[in-house]
């Protein structure tokens, strides 16, 4: 991940797509002390483990190193130094030897006494030695063993064996000053060479002390160096591990804290390591989390809005009997604020005589029953009360209710006028029924007496105005009672029960053969089924097609009457009534099932016009539908479909 | 006073009482026929008192009511008559143009005797107090009089 990336993720609104293309194309570069850092924080925690190990460890390596090879230097000078002490021993006891056996031969030159040549033998005798001791010292030094070489020759030179020899031979004649002298010149010359050999030991030995002096000064020097740039480089490595690693540690560690308590995270510098890693980890799940919080706060505030809005009143209330929250919709329609409204129990705003049904209600949601329509007074703050239809899904597991509420008060006073409206209609009917009839009545027996009374005085003219008011009157009344059966029909209960549809017609075809005696009419009676249904109105249904079959095909010499059902479709029976009657016109086919609406004169068919709106709206009320076919004069089918499952409009 | 007991035809409208009338005397029905104008009439009547305190003895063989009367109305003599366990016996016919349910379920529970919707042809009104004339006050056997 790079650092543009995480810049882009703590940002919510960025392009990720662009902003990755952006980080790819950035080259990298690392010129400054920031840079630097980046380089650093960028390394992997075990690189940067050790690379916290290796700095302060590096010096000290190194300091170690030149130590070791400080000290063998010093101890090389050491070793000279003492090799040069011993050479200087060596010399020594070389001139001493010379020395020895000089003394020696010239004592006995002067005492002839023997003893004397005991030095100068044991001077001879270990004086080869030593030369040879000291040529073995001495020969890894030019200077020295030119020296050498020249004592070597003096050494042999020396004529102290011929001396001894002179004077053992008693020989008093001569002395031997030549030999003397020789010998005296040659052990000056020894003496000479042995001390040059000293002189330059000693330049030596002040040479080598100084190179061990200056190797020590040396190493306390690098010892300190070393501890020092350790030291130096255990500090700069603690920095930089606190730099790299703990101070970003403990920004993620805080980072999760917000996180953890819902914040932000904050930003931080990104980096490729682990840390980084986490960090940049971090600062997605803080930005997925921002985001998933603006989504919940966006889908939020909508249902808020929704809810403030509402026209009905929407609420949660819990099992407690109170309102948890109102919208406002409550203060519109009751009045009271929503403060008001949740501070007491709601029972308080019920009506009384509504208390126990909404305590039953609450009892049914408290059981985990839902509420599709309950309606009950509350209390508006004017002290007025208004109907509201409750709706309400309960949550037994949280222990509240949702629920949503209609203020129904207009439409159950409309309901309320509609009812009086309705009664007073009854009574209008009642009135139609009783009243109106009456004078028909006295119309139709007053005539009829008169007609009796004075039939003999009258002339035929005289009689025939008098029958036709006895029927005018009967008619009327007969059309007084068709309405008050359809108005009837609008109001009886239905009493519903299993309804044999072939009995119906059976008899209604008896009924109606029975009155036109003297017609031949073709009954076809398909097989019909049983339906749901008030026995009564059906039969009137019934009777009102069949009677109106026979009475159309009144002109036809021989009728066709068919009735069955082809009632296939799913959920109707469909029965049909099929003449090859008069017909009609099917551009008026949409006035035949209205009241007093005819397609025939009553001179040619008589009729009241009531009998199929009779039948429409008693299909209607069971739930079903009426329709009908024909052409003039080519017959006509009429239908009616009934719901085979209860169910139909009472 | 004689044996044949009185028919009561309580009825408010004039011609109806008369055709109603007409069509009984038709029938040649040999009871006395007493018509009331009205329930309260109907009610005075049977308890002997007001208008007819002074009325031979008797309960009538019949009584005619319409429904729709002013004061008392036929429904409420009815309840009055069957709940009344002196004059329960007294047959009761409703003669009336109302086939309403209502009134006849009333009527029904509250004991009557027949209901009977007068028709509006003449010629069947004629037949139809004929009938009921004939079989109540002539066919009918009526309970036992009292000591």
């Amino acid at each position: 991940m790079k650092a543009s990336d995480l810049e882009m993720q703590a940002g919510p609104m960025v392009d990720r797509v662009g902003a990755g293309v952006a980080a790819r194309a950035q080259p990298r570069h690392y010129a400054n002390p920031f840079q630097f850092r980046r380089r650093w924080n960028a390394l992997p925690l075990r690189s940067k483990g050790l690379s916290v190990i290796a700095i302060p460890l590096v010096p000290l390596l190194v300091s170690t190193v030149f130590v070791l090879i400080i000290a063998r230097q010093g101890r090389l000078a050491e070793d000279l130094v003492s090799h040069t002490l011993e050479v200087k021993s060596s010399v020594a006891n070389t001139l001493n030897l010379v020395i020895d056996g000089e003394t020696g031969v010239r004592g006995f030159l002067l005492t002839h006494d023997p003893a004397w040549l005991g030095p100068y033998e044991r001077a001879a005798s270990q004086l080869p030695d030593a030369m040879r001791q000291l040529m073995s010292l001495t020969i890894d030094n030019p200077v020295q063993v030119r020296h050498f070489g020249v004592v070597t020759a003096l050494v042999g030179a020396r004529p102290l064996a011929a001396l001894v020899a002179w004077a053992r031979s008693d020989d008093t004649r001569t002395t031997p000053l030549e030999l003397l002298t020789q010998n005296r010149a040659l052990t000056v010359s020894l003496r000479q060479e042995l001390g040059a050999m000293q002189q330059e030991e000693d330049r030596l030995l002040v040479e080598r002390a100084e190179i061990a002096r200056s190797a020590r000064v040396r190493l306390l020097a690098v010892t300190i160096g070393g501890a020092l740039l350790g030291l130096l480089g255990g500090t700069l490595a603690a920095s930089a591990f606190t730099a790299g690693v703990t101070l970003r540690l403990d920004e993620v560690s805080r980072n999760a804290d917000r996180l953890a308590r819902g914040e932000q995270p904050d930003s931080v510098t990104a980096a490729d390591d682990e840390v980084g890693h986490l960090t940049t980890r971090l600062a997605e799940a803080g930005a997925l989390m921002a985001g998933r919080v603006h989504e919940l706060e966006e889908t939020r505030a909508e249902l808020d809005r929704f809810f403030s809005m509402s026209l009905d009143m929407l609420c949660i209330a819990d099992l407690e009997g109170r309102f948890k929250r109102v919208n406002p919709a409550f203060g519109v329609t009751l009045g009271w604020s929503a403060d008001e409204l949740t501070a007491v129990p709601y029972l308080n705003f019920v009506h009384p005589d509504d208390r126990e049904a909404v305590l039953a209600e609450t009892a049914k949601l408290a059981a985990g029953e839902t509420t599709l329509t309950f309606e009950a007074r509350y209390r508006c703050k004017d002290g007025s009360y208004r109907w509201l239809n409750w709706r309400a899904l309960p949550l037994p597991d949280r222990g509240l209710i949702y629920a949503t509420a209609r203020d129904v008060t207009e439409r159950k006073k409309s309901l309320a006028d509609l009812e009086v409206a309705n009664r007073e209609l009854e009574a209008f009917s009642y009135s139609v029924s009783h009243d109106l009839r009456a004078p028909l009545r006295h119309i139709t027996g007053f005539a009829s007496l008169l007609q009796r009374h004075a039939g003999a005085t009258l002339d035929s003219e005289g009689s025939r105005y008098m029958t036709t008011i006895v029927d005018a009157a009967s008619r009327m009344g007969r059309l007084i009672d068709d309405l008050l059966e359809f108005s009837r029909m609008g109001r009886a209960q239905l009493v519903k029960r299993s309804v044999s549809l072939g009995d119906l017609v059976r008899a209604a075809q008896q009924d109606a053969a029975a009155t036109v005696p003297g017609r031949t009419i073709a009954w076809t009676i398909h097989p019909l089924p049983d339906v749901e249904g008030d026995a009564a109105m059906l039969r009137q249904v019934v009777v009102n097609l069949v009677s109106n079959a026979v009475k159309y095909t009144a002109t036809r010499t021989h009728a066709e009457i068919e009735i069955g059902a082809n009632g296939h479709a799913p959920g109707e029976t469909v029965v049909f009534v099929r003449d090859n009657g008069v017909g009609f016109d099917m551009q008026y086919v949409h006035k035949l099932f209205g009241v007093f609406q005819r397609l025939h004169s009553s001179d040619e068919f008589e009729g009241t016009g009531i009998g199929l709106a009779n039948v429409r709206r008693i299909i209607h009320r069971h739930g079903g539908r009426t329709w009908a076919e024909g052409s003039l004069d080519a017959g006509a089918t009429f239908f009616f479909a009934l719901p085979t499952e209860p169910g139909g409009a009472a | 006073m004689t044996n044949i007991r009185t028919i009561v035809i309580a009825e408010d409208n004039a011609n109806d009482a008369e055709l109603t009338l007409s069509a009984l005397r038709a029938n040649r029905i040999g009871n006395e026929l007493v018509l009331v104008r009205d329930g309260a009439q109907a009610l005075d009547y049977l308890y002997c008192r007001g208008a007819y305190a002074g009325r031979p003895d008797g309960l009538p063989a019949l009584v005619v009511l319409d429904l729709k009367m002013p004061k008392v109305d036929g429904i409420e003599v009815l309840r009055q008559v069957k709940s009344d366990p002196a004059l329960r016996q007294i047959p009761v016919v409703i003669l009336t143009s109302s086939r309403e349910e209502q009134d006849l379920v009333r009527s029904y529970d509250l004991g009557v005797n027949a209901y009977v919707v007068k028709p509006v042809a003449f010629n069947e009104f004629i037949d139809a107090v004929k009938l009921l004339g004939g079989f109540w006050a002539v066919v009918n056997e009526p309970p036992p009089a009292r000591a």
